[in-house]
């Protein structure tokens, strides 16, 4: 079966800007800024709902990053310094850790209730919550609390452990971790394979765990990717030049998820290589495939974004030879 | 010319718009003032922009990228490139994001004017000008025509290098090129020098780099290969920590040292920045540093830009007293390096 979903996230659509810099200049209070927050977030489901689009996340609208989310989840963080995210024209407050990680996620639930409450109000059976992945937190944090990267990846990871269950207990069924990082340049390859095997450890019996990977600067790192035992993996096929290896190794999973239109590149993909993929795709033998932007669509304008959502799913439906 | 005084102060660039003129430009494009109204509150803009930094002390100001929406959308619109809407960068922060749809070619002037005019009416013979790189214009843009990166990114290097001549025939004599996004892909570094030298060939003026918020390390370490006088990088956001890594890489040119944070409305304490500076001149010689704002002022409010900037002075002021006996020579606008 092919699904199409929202990988990370929408996009802050710009016209939201103004109710964000209201609040933050006090000419609206809490209660309002989250109304219309709740708002824009229906709007958005509603657009994705008419595009086609069949799995949806918390859109990543109430974090200015995904990165910032962090500072909504645990106690022990301060905000350092603005820092570029990877190789793009984009920034994200780096969390500087001055003490041992502690949970304080109250806030931070009760929102993601409140987003899929909404999701499920435009009929959208799969939710996902956004956060960022174990090694994505480590190398972009300042570490001035923990003895090495190693103790920090293992805290972090019983922590999200933590957060799963309670995302559980509140109906959020799905959790996504985004990391960059596995397959950064950047990244050692000794935490790599350790944060593998920690995810695998805590997390290959869970369900709902999903590990998002994309900017693959690092080959060693993407063909480590199939070694992850969780119960999807997101691949980006846009930055992959040759798919086929890649996908083999994924050969026989349940799921997986597929970047198959770039969310920085404003060039729109052909269709018939989308058709293409999804025809390659569908001879693993997996039982669902999700087609989706190879990250958050942060990186594109609103209307790029939009026609790239609308190709994906007339992709599915030409591959499965349907018509919507 | 010369007579600059130790730890000349300058900006980066921007500044905040006034309020009035957020208004005139929503005005005139809802088509309710026409373009020569536009065009006197841009200027009457520039003048106030040079009032704050003659109040605030600075040396060497600049017209405070008035008539510039954003570094590259600005650059963008004057070679044809096409626009889809507003692209995030952080928080609230946006730009149109442009994308190059066809051969990027020289189409005339896009900055003449506005140097001319700045030059008219600046409070100081020297101005710091202006421009987005060509590493940076095409890092930022969408590439819909090339085949490469690198294609347009040597395209784009000879339209900014016919640019920079312009500029030095009108009597310009200290531009910074703007390329923050050059440090951002290690990978194309090699390439990304030539990029840089090739847009500044045959410009004999003082030239500086503006790098920012990326792998400042990996500037440092191309430095020597890079034909710049000057590099302006940020330091304040950095807590300083970079000034190791500026000795370590032992580099040639001179320093625009970042001491004001342009993401933190808190005003930076004078003593603080002049202790920074005073730690900078125990790793190079005095002379090769100028003082600046980490990046531009544009996204604060103006009283706190302005603000900043009295703080930023007054910090260099306090350096310059107790540097005295150490800077042997004084600093030159002259270029160090002959390209």
């Amino acid at each position: 079966m092919i699904k199409t979903a929202l990988n990370g996230g929408y996009l802050r659509p710009y016209r939201f800007k103004r109710v964000i810099d209201n609040y933050l200049s006090s000419k609206i209070n809490r209660s309002e800024y989250e109304k219309r927050l709740l708002e824009e977030i229906s709007n958005v489901y509603k657009k994705m709902s008419e595009i086609g689009i069949e799995v949806v996340t918390d859109t990543l609208i109430p974090w200015d990053d995904i990165i910032n989310i962090s500072f909504n989840l645990f106690d022990g963080l301060d905000k350092g310094e603005l820092i570029r995210f990877y190789e793009n024209n984009f920034y994200y407050r780096t969390p500087i850790i001055k003490n041992k990680l502690k949970l304080n996620a109250e806030n931070y639930i009760e929102l993601e209730s409140k987003i899929r409450d909404i999701a499920s109000g435009y009929g959208f059976k799969e939710f996902k919550a956004v956060i960022p992945g174990p090694l994505t937190f480590t190398e972009l944090s300042k570490n001035e609390f923990y003895n090495s990267k190693y103790d920090i990846i293992i805290d972090y990871i019983n922590l999200l452990q933590d957060l799963l269950r309670l995302l559980k207990s509140n109906g959020v069924e799905f959790i996504e971790f985004h990391e960059p990082s596995l397959t950064s340049k950047e990244s050692n390859s000794k935490l790599i394979n350790f944060t593998i095997a920690k995810i695998n450890e805590v997390f290959s019996t869970e369900k709902g765990v999903i590990i998002s990977t994309y900017f693959y600067e690092n080959n060693k790192g993407v063909k480590l990717l199939p070694h992850l035992k969780v119960e999807q993996v997101n691949i980006d096929l846009t930055e992959v030049k040759n798919i086929n290896p890649i996908l083999k190794d994924f050969k026989g999973r349940r799921k997986i998820g597929l970047g198959v239109v770039n969310s920085r590149d404003a060039k729109m993909e052909k269709i018939s290589k989308l058709l293409r993929i999804c025809k390659r795709v569908i001879n693993l033998s997996l039982n669902e495939i999700y087609l989706m932007p190879s990250t958050f669509l942060d990186f594109l304008p609103e209307k790029v974004a939009d026609r790239k959502l609308k190709l994906m799913v007339r992709a599915k439906y030409l591959c499965q030879g349907e018509s919507r | 010319m010369n007579g600059l005084p130790v730890f000349p102060t300058t900006v980066i660039g921007s500044y905040p718009r006034p309020k009035w003129l957020r208004e005139m430009i929503r005005l005139y494009r809802n088509g309710r003032i026409d373009e020569s109204k536009l065009r006197e509150s841009f200027d009457d803009a520039v003048i106030v922009t040079f009032n704050d930094q003659k109040d605030a002390g600075v040396d060497i100001p600049s017209d405070g990228e008035m008539r510039r929406d954003e570094m590259v959308e600005f650059f963008a619109e004057k070679l044809g490139f096409k626009f889809y809407g507003p692209v995030r960068v952080w928080g609230t922060a946006y730009y149109r994001k442009p994308s190059v749809v066809t051969k990027v070619e020289y189409k005339g002037p896009m900055t003449i004017e506005e140097f001319k005019f700045a030059k008219e009416k600046s409070y100081s013979p020297l101005i710091k000008f202006t421009i987005t790189g060509a590493y940076t214009i095409m890092d930022w843009s969408y590439n819909e025509y090339y085949k490469t990166r690198r294609d347009l990114a040597f395209d784009l290097a000879k339209v900014i290098n016919l640019e920079l001549r312009k500029l030095k025939d009108e009597g310009l004599l200290v531009i910074q090129v703007d390329e923050p996004a050059l440090a951002t892909h290690p990978s194309e570094m090699e390439w990304g020098v030539e990029v840089i030298n090739e847009e500044i060939k045959g410009v004999n003026i003082k030239v500086i780099l503006h790098a920012c918020y990326g792998n400042q390390e990996l500037i440092l370490k191309y430095a020597k290969r890079m034909n710049v006088d000057q590099l302006a990088i940020d330091s304040a956001n950095r807590n300083y920590n970079n000034i190791n890594l500026i000795k370590k890489y032992n580099i040639d040119q001179e320093i625009g040292f970042g001491v004001v944070d342009v993401h933190r409305r808190d005003i930076e304490d004078p003593k603080r920045v002049a202790d920074a500076i005073m730690k900078l001149s125990d790793v190079i010689e005095p002379n090769k540093i100028w003082i600046n704002p980490d990046c531009g002022l544009k996204l604060l409010p103006r009283e706190i830009a302005k603000a900043k900037l009295i703080s930023m002075v007054q910090g260099a002021n306090i350096a310059r007293s107790e540097i005295r006996d150490k800077a042997k020579e004084p600093p030159t606008i002259k270029p160090l390096i002959n390209r």
